[in-house]
């Protein structure tokens, strides 16, 4: 030490150790917190404040202004209100219009063409483009969109009136070519990509889409169908530009018509400028989410139906946030950041039911957890029935649906006029037995062994692995005594949905394809498509099972083209009554046949959650399928 | 003449070694004996968990969902049911492997590439000293991310090692190393210097013979205190990489729980109505991360008196 140095000459020669570094730094971090967790709703005070003290200081000013003013500017203040009135008079809507919808999604769409995807782009083609009308299951309700009207004219021919005055974004008229184009492509682009998303059940029994006159499309089937109507409320039969399609789209392939032409089939991810003919258009695309912003020259909605307003939409613009991690969408949702949030566990409802902006809706559980089967490995009957049996339906319950469960049949729940199966006759197929399964497994044929069970989910939803996780353990433990294992792998959803439909070969590089948390309900009112197109050699089961009628594996064709005439009795059979009875037989047999796929127990109540300040959302709207597609909705201002 | 020599020998004599008291460390290192002692006790709750947990880590349902802590769930359960002690035990075995693992391999792969590099000197190291500053400029998250997509599905399942495993040691391993190398660099390029290394290649004494018996063992002390510094961060590592969902697999009947894991996934959307589900886990965490910390620190003190008290 030197003699003449002072205190803070000695402290500053100190050697800094790093343990005083590391007391210095976590007092530091302790003290930080401790003063971040101080401030808490301080925050709302300081700003409130001020604004009402400047909203205040300006009506003094303004009074003040009022007196100081002579006779003409009161006069003129005067006619002011009194326009402002006769505004708001003449648009009683007024206080409904405005504001930003906040939404969220996990990923980024892979892809914009409703003929292709239905991953992570609904927001924007129900947003940016027009439907033939909304159908609400729950109220079996029809609201025009695009249409005004249809007709059976007879039982193989359907007629359809386009509403006039629709213009694309580009000026482009919404005439019938387009609307025919727009459904006519479907068929055309799911044999260009060898499967789409689109449920092609609903367009397969179509046999030509026509245009009889400017506003006017002629379906013409190869056979009856009781769902045709309610089809064509989904999102995959959006009114699309055929010159816009045309001019940008990307060549697909090549499609080839019954009389021998050939047409070429382009698609449009990208859905340029002029695509649709919606209330918004598109502002924003990326990674981090989309924005979507009215569109101005709109047409008007006459007259206004349920969920339509004349002069809609009243929200002026969409964004919906890409959060990849459902619990930071869940504090986004609780912060007020977003207006829905739609995965609401019924374990923290409690949580929820405490805050002031938040709705939280029961709705009726059902919904779907599926878990298709590799037909490529499992051909064998026996194999998928082995693997049924050795999944524990009622620790599954207990596990997964502590606050109730309740058996699953092949179609939805929710449709009680075609669900007949009980839940005593699902008992009895749904039935755990290890020692069966052992047997049934060592009986079974493969043609491709199988040690390991590979589970195969997207990383999408927590719930999703917990389903996994459980499905993973059950099996292990029940067929781990003959030497087979079991594992979960997830990936992103994207990656996960192209390699469950990758037919480079016949084989897939799973098991099982686990899908659908089946927490919530939802339907879209049609058995095929609620779950029915699970099981379709023509449909999931084809692109996604190696269920399909040509298969090389000659039990899976055969049983393919049984439950194709199946399906098609059903769906052609217009007697509600009668077709119950086809859809229980199709059921029984599907049960019977360990078909494909199984669904898992669901959850028997759900719960959804809406912002306060969203009014007239139509909850049943965004349960089932047709969510977004409510230009009623509006945002309350002070909420 | 006698005296003389006698004086001599005492000047040049080697002391005798002293015998390593661990009472007199722990005298001179209390905080370093604290970080000892909660190793110990965190490796031993690791490897005695088959024995004291109350139920099968990843059985489902073995409680009511997110029961707070109780005489059958000490530590509580979550949202599905599981026993939060159990999974809180098994849980650092995971980390304690692949924190070691990786430490292990990162230490010695940095320490072995910068001896034979400084050794060789010239385009070898310069080669492999810009190689290094290429993956120190790559964000280790970034390369975890990287190497996840890139070769994880490749790797072999190796004794006590699998696949999952063995990703997470690469991973952050490729993070460590190349600052290990960088810093052994510095001290192989001192000793190639060091008279004694000059006194052996004039006796012809092989490059391997120098590298392995003159080198080497004087890089040992300083390689023991970069291990101990860099265990705890490995441990962290894997603790991030498993919240980030890029750990072990989380799913089936032989899943390892992972602390990381746990503070991440479904449970988070817990945390604020069952708080016992992020306390556990995380407190178990920085007991383990704590400890190696300030051991690694006294440790470094003992085998480094030139950095002692210095950061």
């Amino acid at each position: 030490m030197r003699d003449n140095e002072n205190y803070w000459q000695r402290l500053r020669r100190r050697p800094v150790t790093r343990r005083s570094f590391l007391v210095g730094s976590g007092v530091a971090a302790a003290g930080s917190a401790a003063i971040l967790a101080g401030c808490g709703d301080d925050d709302d005070d300081d700003t409130a404040a001020p604004a009402a003290t400047q909203a205040a200081a300006a009506t003094q000013a303004a009074a003040a202004a009022t007196e100081a003013a002579g006779d003409d500017q009161a006069a003129a203040a005067t006619e002011a209100a009194a326009a402002t009135e006769a505004a708001a008079q003449a648009d009683p809507d007024a206080d409904k219009r405005g504001g930003t919808l906040n939404l969220w999604k996990t990923e980024e769409d892979a892809g914009l063409d409703p003929g292709v995807f239905h991953l992570n782009n609904t927001e924007v083609i129900y947003s940016t483009m027009t439907q033939p009308y909304t159908y609400q299951p729950t109220k079996n309700l029809i609201a025009m969109d695009g249409m005004v009207g249809f007709e059976q004219v007879d039982p193989t021919t359907f007629v359809w009136s386009i509403r006039p005055g629709m213009k694309f974004h580009n000026g482009d008229a919404v005439d019938s070519e387009a609307v025919a184009f727009s459904f006519g492509r479907l068929e055309k682009l799911y044999r260009a990509l060898d499967g789409t998303h689109t449920t092609r059940t609903g367009y397969a029994f179509v046999d030509s889409f026509e245009a009889t006159d400017e506003l006017t499309v002629a379906e013409h089937w190869a056979r009856p169908n009781a769902d045709a109507p309610i089809y064509r409320a989904r999102h995959y039969y959006s009114f699309l530009n055929p010159r816009v399609v045309e001019e940008h789209g990307k060549f697909e392939g090549s499609y080839e018509h019954a009389d021998g032409t050939v047409e070429d089939v382009y698609s449009v991810q990208e859905l340029p400028h002029g695509s649709g003919s919606g209330p918004y258009t598109m502002t924003k695309r990326d990674a981090t989410g989309t924005r979507v912003e009215r569109w101005p020259d709109y047409h008007k909605h006459t007259p206004a139906d349920d969920g339509f307003v004349e002069d809609g939409p009243y929200i002026d613009a969409w964004e919906t946030r890409v959060i990849p991690d459902a619990v930071a969408a869940k504090a986004a949702f609780l912060a007020g950041d977003l207006d829905v949030f739609t995965t609401v566990d019924p374990l923290e409802v409690p949580e929820f039911e405490g805050q002031d902006h938040v709705n939280i809706v029961e709705i009726p559980g059902g919904g779907r957890a599926m878990q298709g089967m590799d037909g490529g490995k499992f051909h064998d009957k026996r194999s998928r029935q082995a693997l049924q049996k050795a999944f524990d339906y009622e620790g599954f319950i207990a596990a997964i649906r502590p606050l109730g469960g309740m058996y699953a049949a092949p179609i939805s729940d929710l449709l009680p006029a075609y669900q007949k199966l009980s839940q005593q006759d699902l008992q009895e197929w749904y039935r755990f037995d290890p020692a069966e399964a052992q047997a049934l497994w060592q009986a079974a044929d493969f043609e491709v062994p199988v040690d390991n069970i590979k589970i195969f989910q997207s990383t999408g939803a927590p719930l999703q692995h917990e389903i996994s996780d459980y499905m993973a353990q059950s099996l292990a433990r029940a067929l781990g005594p003959i030497g087979i294992t079991a594992e979960v792998e997830a990936v992103d959803g994207n990656s996960w949905a192209a390699r469950a439909v990758d037919r480079s070969t016949d084989v897939k590089d799973w098991e099982i394809l686990s899908y659908g948390t089946g927490d919530r309900g939802s339907t879209t009112g049609i058995p095929n498509d609620s779950y029915l197109i699970d099981y379709d050699p023509r449909a999931y089961g084809f692109n996604a099972f190696n269920h399909y009628l040509e298969s090389p594996r000659k039990e899976i064709a055969e049983d393919s083209a049984t439950i194709i005439d199946m399906l098609n009795a059903q769906e052609a059979e217009t007697d509600p009554e009668a077709r119950a009875a086809l859809l229980t037989e199709v059921q029984t047999w599907i049960l019977d046949r360990h078909w494909c796929n199984w669904r898992l127990p669901v959850s028997s109540v759900a719960y959804f959650g809406f912002s306060s300040r969203l009014q007239d959302q139509g909850v049943a709207d965004w349960v089932n399928l047709y969510d977004r597609r409510r230009e009623s909705m509006w945002l309350k201002k002070d909420a | 003449m006698a005296q003389e020599q006698s004086a001599l020998e005492l000047e040049y004599a080697i002391p005798p070694r002293q015998r390593f008291n661990p009472l007199k460390w722990a005298r001179r290192e209390p905080f370093g004996a604290f970080g000892l002692a909660l190793i110990i006790f965190i490796v031993f709750m690791s490897a005695a968990a088959p024995v004291l947990r109350t139920a099968p880590p990843n059985e489902f349902a073995v409680g009511p969902p997110l029961a707070g802590p109780n005489a059958d769930n000490w530590f509580g359960t979550t949202a599905r049911g599981k026993d939060v002690w159990s999974r809180v035990l098994f849980a650092g075995r995971i980390s304690l492997k692949i924190g070691v693992a990786t430490v292990l391999l990162g230490t010695l792969g940095g320490t072995l590439i910068a001896l034979l590099s400084a050794y060789a000197g010239g385009a070898v190291d310069f080669a492999v000293g810009r190689i290094a500053d290429m993956f120190i400029a790559i964000p280790g998250l970034l390369l975890a991310l990287v190497l996840h997509s890139s070769i994880s599905a490749d790797l072999p399942d190796l004794p006590g090692l699998q696949n999952e495993e063995l990703y997470l040691v690469v991973a952050i391993s490729l993070f460590f190393m190349p600052g290990t190398y960088r810093i052994m660099r510095g001290i192989v390029l001192e000793l190639r210097e060091s008279t004694y290394v000059e006194a052996a290649q004039v006796v012809g004494s092989s490059n391997f013979r120098i590298m392995w018996r003159h080198i080497a063992p004087n890089m040992f002390g300083l390689m023991i205190v970069i291990t101990s510094i860099s265990l705890p961060a490995a441990i962290l590592a894997e603790a991030s990489l498993s919240f980030l969902g890029l750990g072990v697999p989380i799913g089936g009947l032989d899943a390892v729980p992972s602390w990381g894991a746990d503070l991440s996934g479904s449970s988070r959307r817990f945390f604020s109505v069952a708080p016992w589900l992020a306390v556990f886990p995380g407190l178990a965490l920085a007991i383990t991360v704590f400890g190696f910390n300030i051991f690694g620190d006294s440790l470094r003190d003992t085998l480094d008196p030139r950095l002692r008290g210095r950061i």
